[in-house]
């Protein structure tokens, strides 16, 4: 399947190449990543977050760079029958976004799509998405180590004394007390 | 010649019998004596008695016809333009009276009044007073020049004063002097000269009055102008006024051109420097790419490439707000 699947017949030739040109913008400035769009119709499987994760986990991509796992790639997925959308990101992304920060890209195609404009309401989305990696990526380069104890798997008492022994210097507060907390 | 002047007398009395029968006098009753004289009636009441409806006035019967309107009666004349006959007597050439009224605006007793005043005024002072007389709303047409028609009143032997004074509105004169008096009393004098004459004529509320007063109080002031002419005062050249805050403006403004002007090659050089750093640095962000640190993620509920917890939101409502269409994650794709 391409990045730009619309089964359910949601866009025209102009509202395509408009989210076709936003969605190349996206990987000019994040080479590492790429968005994907799919509409369609869930009768039986409503679920959108149980769709997005099986379609990221599964769908192979043709106009996607080889060099781009889908771990890379971001899907939005739109019911067009349950008025629902739905925004899905694989593991690279896992620091940077979160459920909220995901909700407010939503959130700005919202009005778009309450008017039937599902177009405009992707690029706005996009836009939004833009805005938000380019900040969570100014700060991965200044402070590495916040992004990367979000997603580190929980230590365990003998790796903690470990890093103790072994004079390890990550030793923030933060990260501390995270530590303690677990 | 006795006998043709009895003839003619003869005829006309046969004219006047005639008359007589044909018009009778009337008659008076005792009865009208009596009111006659107890005063209940007045022998005049009957040329004030209208004829009611029906009644006959008589008048019908005198043959008396007004005259049909004719194209003359027609004739509109706007009260602010002065007939073109009148223009060519005020200003075609030089009048030889001190009083200029050919719309015969004042009365001929007025006219003489002031004019006699005008001529006493000429005989006691050195400068003569020219009044043209204008009515109230008149207004001297633009393709007259002014200057032009004055200028054989100013430039004359003796020096005069010119008076443009408009009937009922005094407050719309207007006074010329001579280079000589103009030269010794000033613009200011000048303007308050004309005040004061104005003030005085406001305070009558007869037009002709209002003249007078006009006249009067100008005189005065004439005398007053022809007393500094004697002492050869001159008065100073009134400047336009330019107040210290403009002045300390326009001379901040002049010092920032110079300093602009002999600076203006490095400053140019620091301006295209600047606009093209501000264009390259909007080029360098149009084109900026932006990567990501990727850290191990522990896979998760066996998806290979990513259980990333994404939001989904509803939009069949547009009464409903976004936040409240927002579905709850299950606790089950959450990271623990």
């Amino acid at each position: 399947m391409r990045a730009l699947t619309d089964t359910a017949g949601l866009l025209r030739k102009k509202d395509r190449h408009a989210v076709q040109k936003a969605m190349d913008r996206f990987s000019r400035r994040f080479p590492q990543l790429f968005f994907g769009v799919y509409t369609g119709v869930f009768r039986e499987s409503a679920n959108l977050r149980q769709f997005g994760f099986w379609l990221l986990n599964r769908a192979a991509f043709e106009d996607v760079d080889l060099q781009h796992p889908n771990a890379a790639g971001i899907i939005l997925v739109i019911d067009v029958e349950g008025k629902a959308a739905g925004l899905t990101y694989g593991y690279l992304l896992d620091p940077y976004l979160n459920e909220d920060e995901t909700f407010f890209c939503l959130t700005k195609a919202h009005p778009y799509w309450l008017e039937r404009r599902t177009a405009d309401g992707i690029v706005a989305l996009l836009r939004a998405l833009e805005n938000i990696l380019k900040r969570k990526s100014r700060q991965v380069k200044k402070d590495p180590e916040r992004f990367e104890c979000e997603v580190s798997p929980p230590l365990q008492m003998g790796d903690l004394v470990k890093k103790i022994r072994s004079g390890h210097s990550r030793s923030g507060r933060r990260d501390s007390g995270k530590e303690v907390g677990r | 010649m006795r006998g043709a002047i009895c003839l003619l007398a003869f005829f006309l009395s046969l004219s006047a019998r005639a008359d007589e029968e044909d018009e009778p006098l009337p008659k008076w009753s005792a009865e009208d004596s009596q009111r006659v004289n107890s005063g209940e009636f007045l022998a005049s009441d009957i040329l004030f008695h209208m004829p009611e409806e029906g009644e006959d006035s008589g008048l019908a019967g005198l043959g008396l016809q007004l005259p049909e309107p004719g194209p003359e009666s027609q004739v509109l004349v706007v009260p602010n333009e002065i007939p073109d006959g009148d223009l060519a007597a005020y200003f075609s050439q030089k009048s030889n009276s001190l009083m200029v009224d050919p719309q015969k605006l004042l009365s001929q007793q007025e006219y003489r009044d002031c004019l006699s005043f005008l001529q006493f005024h000429a005989s006691d002072s050195k400068v003569d007073m020219f009044v043209f007389l204008f009515d109230k709303e008149q207004i001297i047409p633009s393709n007259i020049k002014i200057d032009d028609v004055i200028a054989p009143y100013l430039y004359s032997d003796r020096p005069a004063v010119l008076v443009f004074y408009y009937l009922g509105a005094p407050e719309r004169s207007q006074i010329q002097l001579s280079p000589g008096v103009m030269r010794a009393v000033g613009e200011a004098e000048r303007l308050r000269a004309l005040q004061i004459a104005i003030n005085q004529a406001v305070l009558k509320s007869q037009p002709v009055d209002q003249l007078d007063g006009f006249c009067v109080q100008m005189s005065n002031r004439i005398y007053e102008m022809e007393k500094a002419m004697d002492a050869g005062v001159v008065a100073p050249v009134q400047q336009p006024q330019i107040d210290s805050g403009t002045q300390h403006n326009q001379a901040r403004l002049g010092a920032a051109k110079l300093w602009l002007m002999q600076r203006s090659y490095p400053i140019t050089i620091g301006a295209v420097v600047v606009l093209a750093a501000l264009l390259l640095g909007l080029i360098r962000r149009a084109r900026e790419t932006f990567s990501f640190v990727e850290f191990d993620v522990a896979p998760r509920m066996g998806g290979a490439h990513g259980a990333g917890v994404g939001a989904v939101i509803s939009y069949a409502s547009a009464k409903v707000p976004p936040v409240l269409q927002r579905e709850q994650v299950p606790n089950y794709l959450r990271r623990m």
